[in-house]
């Protein structure tokens, strides 16, 4: 059991909508990064997906089946905040998780705890907020879950140990299991993640492969002779995501087709024309906040 | 899956052995004191007498079947006779013709101790009646008690779960009622272990001051099932009055109890009382039928409080507070089914 369907998820609070008619697929096997800024939605679908919230409309299957108490073998969880009992010790965490799953392997939750420097026989309280992370990482990949929930789970992590993360993630998937992360760290996600999905107030506004949509997306770029030219007509092309003006110069945020568009903005006076690649960052912020997401680009793909 | 709810019954049980121990290391310390500095136990002071080498002990078997035991002592110019009438009845005769230093002789627990001066000696008699040590009810109602300070304590077991914890206990491979229900079992488990324990630490604080007269009688043993379920129901009820809070469940926990032991007596108030006292006891009567208190009378051993006169019989009791008890839980276990992470 690995494929997670969500369809026409919704949930509010209140008047506030948290997840607005989220649908997403999950392939089996993925490392699944799920995106947004704060407030966007993201933690909510992780709950609403484990059974955690009641949502009011839509539905959550893995393998085609709800979500029963027996699932919860298969899942692991590492929620965003600290979740620990700060009054137990880590050894502890690791025997309530060895008593409460079949295939929790305590030796393994051992191993990753040495590796990230976390002293078992201390109490949680005693922990910094990474090594908190540190414990929740560790007893989530020792569970031998098909499905793993990860929850900025590299939040308050050194650099090598957010490092060591994403290998695990990597190892994981290389099982076959799939892995469904949220990170601010975008770079992280790039790195990591095969298929990604942004939310923004709780609508998701991108989905795909991350190769699939680096390779799609791209800026093309032309400077014309003076300020008043026309671009009208690329507006009604649904390839063009956004145009920006700039004086004399014309940035076409374009989905797909780059070079036709770069050929018509060539065709149309305009000089120099060029194609600019966008990372996932690039994608990211103009999945989220399109009014400055492509000069941004722009400017950062000119200056490298 | 309740391995935590284990380990907060561990926590609660070691708390109350520690404040146990260190109540009976308070105690040893005045018994000792008080063997050192205050009267001299009546019993102890014939059963060291009959230790003494220089003592010539006697024991004969009267034709009532009691016990006669003749102790003499030239050495500390004592004679002693004592008959055991069993069941806790003794009566001592000491005649003492020499004066020493602790003529003063108690006796520790029920009994009379009658001294005259004989010239430089004494004639003491003690007749100690212990018949009323063979109800353990005393011990039985204070370890109630203790027990339901326990249930207090453990019944946050849910907000505690609230209160940033979820994530861990709802995605465990059970569902929430199974989980539910078997931590409440565990917290039982542990409020009943509290009861044993505090029960014999009575038992050891009574031998320590009145000597092993133990006894049980089967109203010793209904009051146990009272108290031991009032504790259980009193559990159920805040575990009902928190299962939904994230926060705050503490100021519940910690002051229910004044409002739950107020309801039985206010209900009670007499007709001529004044106005606003019928008022109050309009509304803490249907009240009272719903709170533990009512029918977990610890009162029991404590006579003076004025539901007790009026409180139903153990036959009442011990049904009402089971059902108590269930329904209190189940209404905590449908409000948790709901709680969201």
């Amino acid at each position: 059991m690995s494929s997670i369907e969500i369809s026409h998820l919704s949930k509010s609070y209140g008047s506030f909508t948290a997840v607005d008619d989220l649908s997403l697929q999950i392939p089996s096997g993925t490392v699944f990064g799920l995106l947004g800024p704060n407030g966007a939605g993201k933690t909510t679908t992780f709950k609403c997906m484990l059974g955690l919230m009641r949502y009011a409309d839509g539905n959550v299957t893995y393998d085609g089946k709800p979500l029963v108490p027996a699932t919860f073998e298969d899942l692991a969880y590492v929620p965003e905040r600290n979740v620990l009992y700060e009054w137990m010790t880590v050894a502890q965490h690791i025997e309530m998780n060895r008593r409460a799953f079949q295939r929790f392997d305590p030796a393994s939750a051992m191993q990753l705890l040495e590796r990230f420097g976390v002293d078992p026989r201390k109490r949680v309280r005693t922990l910094s907020k990474g090594m908190r992370t540190a414990t929740m990482v560790s007893l989530a990949f020792a569970r031998n879950a098909t499905v793993l929930f990860l929850d900025e789970p590299t939040s308050g992590l050194d650099p090598v140990n957010q490092r060591h993360v994403l290998g695990l993630i990597v190892n994981e998937a290389a099982r076959g299991n799939t892995v469904l992360f949220s990170s601010h760290q975008i770079g992280q996600v790039e790195r990591a993640a095969d298929r990604i999905a942004v939310m923004d107030r709780g609508r998701l506004v991108l989905s795909g492969g991350v190769d699939d949509l680096k390779a799609d997306r791209k800026i093309v770029e032309g400077v014309f002779p003076n300020s008043q030219y026309d671009l009208d007509a690329f507006a009604a092309d649904p390839l063009v995501g956004r145009i920006d003006r700039v004086q004399r110069i014309a940035r076409l945020l374009v989905t797909a087709g780059a070079p036709g568009v770069a050929q018509r903005l060539s065709d149309a006076g305009a000089t120099g024309v060029r194609i600019l690649d966008l990372n996932l960052e690039d994608i990211f912020f103009y999945a989220v906040s399109p009014a400055d997401a492509t000069s941004d680009a722009a400017t950062r793909s000119i200056a490298s | 899956m309740t391995y935590v709810e284990w380990l907060r019954v561990g926590t609660t049980l070691k708390r109350t052995a520690i404040t146990l121990g260190i109540i009976f290391l308070i105690a040893v310390a005045a018994r000792i004191w008080l063997s050192v500095y205050g009267p001299v136990d009546a019993m102890s002071y014939v059963g060291m007498l009959q230790r003494d080498p220089a003592s010539h002990v006697t024991t004969t078997t009267l034709p009532d079947g009691s016990r006669q035991t003749i102790v003499d002592n030239p050495a500390q110019g004592v004679h002693v006779v004592a008959v055991d009438l069993g069941k806790g009845h003794e009566i001592v005769h000491i005649t003492n013709s020499k004066a020493t230093g602790r003529q003063h002789i108690a006796v520790f627990g029920n009994g009379d101790v009658n001294t005259t001066r004989n010239g430089t000696g004494s004639e003491t008699t003690i007749e100690t009646d212990n018949a009323d040590t063979g109800s353990s009810a005393l011990e039985f109602g204070i370890a109630g008690f203790v027990a339901l300070i326990a249930g207090m304590i453990l019944a946050g077991c849910f907000s505690r779960e609230n209160d940033g914890h979820l994530e861990i206990a709802m995605t465990k491979p059970v569902s929430r009622t199974t989980l539910a229900i078997q931590t409440m079992l565990v917290d039982c488990v542990g409020i009943v272990a509290v009861w044993v324990m505090s029960a014999i630490a009575m038992y050891a604080l009574q031998a320590l001051f009145l000597g092993f007269h133990f006894g049980v009688t089967g109203r010793d043993w209904l009051l146990a099932v009272v108290v031991v379920l009032g504790a259980i129901a009193w559990y159920a009820l805040l575990c009902c009055s928190t299962a939904s809070l994230k926060r705050n469940y503490g100021i519940i926990l910690g002051t229910a109890w004044i409002v739950g032991q107020l309801i039985p007596v206010v209900s009670q108030i007499d007709d001529n009382a004044p106005q606003l006292f019928l008022l109050l006891r309009t509304i803490a009567r249907p009240l009272s039928w719903i709170d533990p208190f009512t029918y977990a009378r610890i009162s029991i051993v404590m006579p003076s409080a004025a539901h007790a006169m009026h409180a139903p019989p153990y036959q009442v009791d011990i049904p009402v507070l089971v059902a108590l008890s269930l329904v209190y839980a189940a209404c905590a276990i449908v409000q948790w089914r709901r709680v969201e992470a």
